[in-house]
């Protein structure tokens, strides 16, 4: 019963498609692009440039970008159930992990991932947030968490990089004799604050050592004599006069602010350090950057780095998935990486690509890791609530003095073992 | 007498000092943030407390222009006021006849309103977005004002049901005497003398949703469409990995303050007698 101009308009589509078939016409798509970036920010600007650099080459491929902001995963997944199309995302891996990772609305990428391509990544970084050996999401930045710190002020006071965790105490004793603080925190940012732990206790006894102790259901891990010199370690920095005593009272940013201010050496942080102190302490401070040091007795590496990479991710019911897969594959080719960092001053994945001057440091600390772990010792990736109400707030309060090293080790073995019993 | 004055007094002197300190902790911390928008990044954290050495009227025009507030400011005076517009528009009529009017099932329908502040907003994040999407109207200030009027209703007649319980109902009954409709009773008497309250829901509503953050977070998703809270939150998130430009953020800041700033000082002393309305009845 249709009318002759839906005949017509049936018979003219059919015979539309038809010929775009028999030419062999590439199919048009506009794949739907949610960020964690901002406009205004210089990643969304590498980004838009990465993006037309691909149009370029893929005419048939443009893009529609949602700038939502760090609350893109959170987003998304409202929108998701709204039944919004969205191809591909990006966010910090270990929330991706911990979130539409782990809800399986990730889109299996390893058939797009030769093996060629998969060792164009720096060491570790493709594999660290596989599932199952799957590749679900591919890092594109890459921040390595060191001792960030003032080259000049090292060189003022006459210390040297340290070696061990010893040699470190000893720097401080040097710097603090110069007048100065050795290190910093932020006495709000727990999660950074917990970094001297679960480096620590990976240098006694290997990467990944906080997860292990915390899958000990018995909770009895925390007893043990590693982890009791790991919090004790930790909390001599106070004792030791490695850290200011007025540091336990500030607030982010209060504590980074201080090494801009040249009244402080430097701080156990990411490698985003540099960008964020760039207002206050201008684009040539001479930054400068090491890993934990090796501690006696221990099995761990100091090549052995903890990372926070931000990762794309295909939905896994994209509209356009292989189109996605195609673009996100790109992004971690040496073209798009090279305009990231000369773009936005970021530290890349891609082997070879050399990051800004002032990240040169974490460069190497990347190139040369030997084990890789995300923020923490990775906890937060697998526990994200256990780490964030009861590990990080425990663990911040006897840094900070409130509570012994004995009546924190005694209390995370209770707390782990009520975890595993109620689960 | 002399026992009572001075007791009198004390608790006089104890009232001022209490809403004094108040005042001037309020008062120094807005002074506080406004100086901080005029500094350099360096000079707000080295001298925290100091006064400005060469003011950065930059940071506002790098607020304005590079981080869209000016875009936001526009968004959130549209969504704001169209909803306060329309919440009174709903709310006032409503809340006069619940008030006022005797039929069956008025109280049933005081309480359903109610009810309806005390359901937690995240509740309805889903269902609301859900609603928003089928409709077409999420991430669009359409979809935002109608939520925001949906859910300013249950206060704004709540409380506007209590003014115009406490007006004198002889004024009603002789207006109805001389020939006025009950439209007419509500528009030409009842109306202007609930004037103050009408004020203070609007001001209150103002503010309210001003600042809200949740709804405008979880239904706006493009950045041309985002309200000026959310463009402080962006700001802030921005600081991670992207720089912290702090004294942008508080020159933001600032820009968020001043329409409530003003709004206050315009409208306060009808707000205040508002407030004390059904004190004095």
């Amino acid at each position: 019963m249709l009318s002759n101009t839906s005949r017509q308009a049936i018979v003219a589509a059919v015979f539309s498609l038809g010929l775009a078939g028999n030419t062999g016409a590439a199919t048009a798509a506009e794949l739907v692009f949610w960020s964690m970036w901002n406009e205004p920010e210089p990643q969304a600007a590498a980004l838009r440039q990465v993006m037309d650099a691909y149009t370029a080459a893929n005419p048939e491929t443009t893009f529609k970008v949602v700038w939502n902001g760090r609350q893109n995963q959170t987003k998304l997944r409202a929108a998701l159930q709204a039944g919004t199309p969205v191809d591909f995302m990006d966010q910090d891996s270990d929330q991706l992990a911990g979130g539409l990772q782990k809800e399986g609305l990730g889109h299996d990428l390893s058939a797009d991932f030769d093996q060629a391509t998969r060792d164009a990544f720096l060491p570790g970084a493709l594999e660290l947030f596989n599932a199952d050996g799957k590749i679900i999401q591919v890092p594109y930045v890459y921040n390595t968490v060191n001792f960030w710190y003032n080259k000049d002020m090292l060189a003022e006071v006459g210390g040297t990089v340290p070696a061990t965790f010893d040699d470190l105490l000893a720097l401080c004793g040097t710097v603090k004799a110069a007048g100065k603080s050795a290190l910093v925190i932020e006495g709000n940012v727990a999660f950074y604050n917990v970094l001297y732990f679960s480096h620590y206790l990976a240098r006694e006894n290997g990467a990944g050592a906080l997860g292990k102790v915390f899958e000990d259901k018995s909770g009895d891990s925390w007893k043990t004599p590693a982890v009791l010199a790991a919090a004790k370690a930790t909390r001599s920095l106070w004792d030791q006069g490695c850290i200011a005593e007025d540091a336990r009272g500030f607030q982010y940013p209060a504590g980074q602010q201080t090494i801009a201010l040249g009244d402080t050496l430097g701080e156990l942080v990411g490698s985003w350090l540099p960008t964020e102190l760039t207002e206050s302490a201008g684009t040539d401070f001479p930054w400068g950057a090491f890993n934990f040091p090796a501690v006696k007795d221990g099995v761990g590496k100091s090549t052995d780095i903890e990372v926070g990479l931000l990762s794309m991710m295909v939905l896994k019911d994209a509209p356009n998935a292989q189109e996605a897969a195609d673009f996100v594959k790109y992004v971690g080719s040496e073209e798009a990486q090279k305009i990231l960092v000369e773009a936005s001053g970021v530290g890349v994945t891609r082997k070879g690509v050399a990051w800004p001057a002032a990240l040169a440091d974490a460069y190497t600390s990347a190139e040369q890791a030997t084990a890789l772990s995300p923020f923490g010792g990775g906890l937060g990736v697998a526990y994200p609530e256990f780490t964030s109400t009861i590990l990080n707030p425990e663990y911040n309060m006897m840094f900070l003095g409130q509570t012994t090293p004995e009546e924190f080790v005694e209390t995370m073995a209770a707390k782990t073992k009520e975890y595993w019993a109620a689960q | 007498m002399s026992d009572f004055i001075s007791a009198r007094g004390i608790k006089r002197c104890v009232s001022y000092l209490v809403v004094g300190g108040w005042a001037l902790f309020s008062v120094f911390f807005v002074v506080w943030v406004v100086l901080a928008s005029l500094k350099r990044n360096r000079e707000l954290f080295g001298s925290p407390l100091s006064i400005p050495t060469s003011p950065q009227w930059g940071n506002f025009v790098k607020t304005w222009v590079n981080n869209r507030f000016g875009d936001y400011f526009i968004n959130s005076l549209l969504v704001t006021s169209v909803s306060v517009i329309a919440i009174l528009i709903v709310a006032v009529p409503a809340a006069y006849v619940l008030s006022r009017g005797r039929f069956r099932g008025r109280e049933a329908l005081s309480s359903f309103f109610a009810f309806g502040m005390g359901v937690p907003f995240p509740l309805l994040f889903v269902p609301l977005f859900v609603m928003m999407a089928s409709m077409r109207l999420a991430d669009t200030l359409t979809g935002l004002t109608i939520v925001y009027v949906a859910l300013s209703i249950p206060f704004t007649i709540y409380v506007l049901e209590g003014f115009f319980s406490s007006l004198p109902s002889e004024l009603e009954s002789a207006a109805i005497i001389d020939g006025c409709s009950d439209v007419q009773v509500f528009r030409h008497v009842m109306l202007p003398l609930a004037g103050p309250g009408v004020a203070t829901v609007a001001i209150l509503n103002f503010v309210g949703l001003w600042n809200e953050y949740q709804l405008s977070l979880v239904l706006i998703n493009s950045p041309e469409n985002r309200t000026l809270s959310l463009g402080i939150y962006s700001l802030i998130t921005s600081m991670q990995y992207s720089g912290g430009d702090w004294a942008s953020l508080f020159a933001g800041v600032t820009i968020v303050m001043v329409p409530t700033l003003i709004l206050f000082v315009i409208l306060s002393e009808k707000m205040i007698s508002g407030i004390t309305m059904g004190g004095v009845k």
